[in-house]
């Protein structure tokens, strides 16, 4: 697609990748991200936030956001990524450019603990209330074990042992 | 709460002593019109649709869809459950008046089901509410629900549906498994 | 005079169980309309039987509690001023010369009471069901109060038994066929009082939860669903009076009751909902005109 073309010319585009006909995958950094974002809202008619989406790589150390847009007149997609660091996880909200990513930032908050500044509603509860724990998608939260801790198992003995030990095997796999 | 305050009661609820003579009789009426509170905790409520339209009607065993709990008979714990709607069915439980019964939909309620590693739903229902009828399956289709329907019928009718019994006897037990889950009780203790 | 008493109090407890027939009768319509089979007809008594023995655990104060019996004396005052048979010692209840204007008054002391208690629930949806209601009384009350008005004049009378001699002589003699005007106003009011469909939105247990009654459980409830069929049946019986020359013998009251009962309940069916604003503006033009017309033709002939 030649608005990758474009995009390279203008920004600092760190990897870029064509995947179908209709959908395309750029790679940006945190400070290019949102003249990126309302670059393609302005001139190039991605005009829907679909979606924001959060990846966990745990082992390289950091959080994938990717925001997800569509554009009606072409019907072509492009999601573009940014890298954030993993043990201090803070960006800024991009709720005054598309009004529905507050939501979708106040989920990320909940589910990764991925901070997002300016978001005026991101403290409040979307789903889980009193949460206690680490955030639940972070992948080194072992659910099994919380599920098995808190809400306790009807299983015969041996299907207690069976999950006890995937539930081993998951925290010996990350210790890793 | 504070000016809340008279419409909440927090003393326990005193068990109802029905019988007698009429005893044959109530329980007759009442296997036969079963009032559903019309709310879905998860993907089973749209198996619930089927049932009570055209395609299924459950209306011709003389049960209906109400809109309020104050109402209905029968609470329907239709698939999964999480923490945040355990609290809301906590309180609608407690809301409906006292012959009452529920009847849990799903694999979900039993053990988990597939959700038997998730975060944020429940494994046992009947830890936190005392369950009448269990309905296996995932989800069950219409046919399974409207036997399920059948048999608690039977139940009522020859007297053996008393989980809204079992609840008041075992209220602090009921009350210890709930409160091990929802942290923050901002409820009053027994809301009517 | 207790003779009277006790026929009027057996004419009660026959309407109350004549109004829960026709409901469940109207299920069974409603089912068989959207192709079901639907429940028995005598669902109704079940579940009144059922409610009543339900307990009851709810506080929210006097008005509250009043609010259900209000409904109930609303609906059996109706009834008891209303003649099933004109003219028979043991049928025609209590009424009594002038008693059409106290008929108007006694009909909408129901809805007051049941205003008053909801109110008192504290349910939010409850004021919200209320407002609509009242409202929706406001709309209705004027195209019927019209079209009695026009009966009266026409009659130079204001008891229904008075109305009801003045209708006979066969069936071109109802008020129906002398009087169409009013008669197809009043007939769409009675769309209104019923709440049936287009002007449902009182109730509308998808949105606000049946409305006023939402709090209301069991054993109050079960006095409500009386006090309503019983109120059903007073205003079939009154339109029987008013516009269809009355009856002459139990059997001529049931089929004209059942024939009124039948034009809400098929309007029912196969109409969707109006909204609030919608069908008061609705009552005020089409069936107030119709009203007008009649009374400016009395007006003209005489």
């Amino acid at each position: 697609m030649e608005v990758l073309n474009r995009l390279r010319e203008k920004f600092e585009i760190t990897g870029d990748k064509v995947q179908r006909d209709d959908l395309a995958l750029v790679e940006t950094t945190g400070k290019d991200l949102i003249p990126v974002l309302v670059y393609l809202k302005t001139y190039e008619g991605f005009k829907t936030l679909v979606m924001i989406s959060c990846v966990d790589w745990m082992e390289k150390g950091k959080f994938q956001l990717s925001y997800n847009l569509w554009n009606p007149e072409k019907k072509k997609n492009i999601i573009v990524k940014i890298f954030l660091d993993r043990e201090n996880p803070v960006f800024q909200t991009i709720y005054k450019i598309w009004p529905q990513a507050e939501v979708y930032e106040r989920e990320i908050h909940e589910m990764f603990g991925v901070n997002f500044e300016g978001n005026p509603t991101q403290d409040e509860e979307l789903i889980l209330e009193d949460w206690e724990e680490i955030p639940p998608m972070r992948r080194d939260f072992n659910t099994l074990r919380y599920s098995m801790e808190k809400f306790g198992e009807r299983e015969p003995k041996s299907g207690i042992i069976i999950r006890k030990q995937i539930s081993e095997q998951y925290d010996e796999w990350r210790r890793k | 709460m504070g000016k809340d305050k008279k419409y909440f009661l927090d003393e326990k609820p005193e068990k109802l002593t029905y019988g007698g003579v009429f005893r044959r009789i109530n329980d007759w009426a009442r296997a036969r019109s079963l009032w559903v509170v019309a709310y879905g905790t998860g993907c089973g409520s749209i198996e619930l649709r089927p049932t009570f339209t055209s395609r299924f009607d459950a209306e011709r065993l003389g049960m209906r869809m109400v809109a309020t709990p104050r109402q209905a008979d029968v609470l329907i714990i239709s698939g999964y459950l999480t923490v945040k709607t355990l609290k809301r069915v906590i309180r609608v439980y407690e809301q409906m008046q006292s012959p009452k019964y529920v009847v849990a939909l799903g694999a979900c309620p039993i053990n988990g089901g597939m959700y038997y590693d998730s975060y944020n739903a429940i494994n046992r229902l009947d830890l936190y509410l005392p369950v009448d009828v269990w309905i296996t399956g995932c989800m069950p289709r219409p046919e399974a629900i409207l036997a399920g329907f059948k048999r608690l019928q039977e139940l009522i009718d020859s007297g053996r549906a008393d989980g809204w019994k079992k609840y008041i006897d075992n209220l602090d037990r009921y009350r210890e498994n709930q409160k091990k889950i929802i942290k923050n009780w901002k409820m009053p203790n027994y809301n009517w | 005079m207790w003779a009277k008493i006790l026929y009027a109090f057996l004419t009660l407890i026959g309407g109350i169980a004549y109004g829960l027939l026709l409901g469940g009768i109207s299920r069974k319509i409603t089912a068989r309309m959207q192709n079901r089979r639907g429940p028995t007809v005598w669902q109704n008594f079940i579940d009144l039987w059922k409610l009543f023995r339900k307990k009851t655990a709810i506080s929210h104060g006097v008005m509250f509690y009043l609010a259900p019996m209000f409904r109930l004396v609303g609906g059996a005052g109706t009834f008891l001023l209303v003649p099933v048979v004109v003219g028979s010692p043991y049928l025609s209840n209590f009424s009594f010369g002038g008693d059409l204007i106290v008929l108007m008054y006694f009909m909408v002391l129901g809805c007051l009471g049941m205003a008053l208690g909801a109110a008192e629930s504290g349910h939010p949806h409850a004021p919200i069901g209320v407002t609509r209601g009242l409202s929706q009384m406001a709309g209705y009350e004027l195209p019927f109060i019209l079209s009695v008005i026009v009966l009266m004049v026409a009659d130079k009378t204001a008891t229904l038994e008075g109305i009801v001699r003045a209708q006979q002589g066969g069936i071109l003699h109802w008020h129906l066929f002398t009087h169409p005007f009013a008669a197809a106003a009043a007939f769409i009011s009675l769309l209104g009082m019923m709440t049936s469909y287009p002007f449902q939105v009182v109730l509308a247990p998808q949105e606000i939860a049946v409305g006023p009654p939402t709090e209301y459980s069991s054993t109050f409830l079960s006095y409500m669903f009386s006090g309503r069929s019983v109120f059903a049946v007073a205003k079939y019986l009154l339109f029987m009076n008013l516009f269809l020359g009355g009856a002459s013998n139990l059997l001529w009251a049931f089929v004209k009751t059942f024939a009124i009962f039948l034009w809400p309940l098929f309007i029912t069916n196969v109409f969707p909902r109006l909204r609030l604003e919608q069908s008061v503006l609705f009552f005020w033009t089409w069936p107030t005109f119709l009203g007008l017309v009649d009374l400016l033709r009395i007006y003209l002939v005489r």
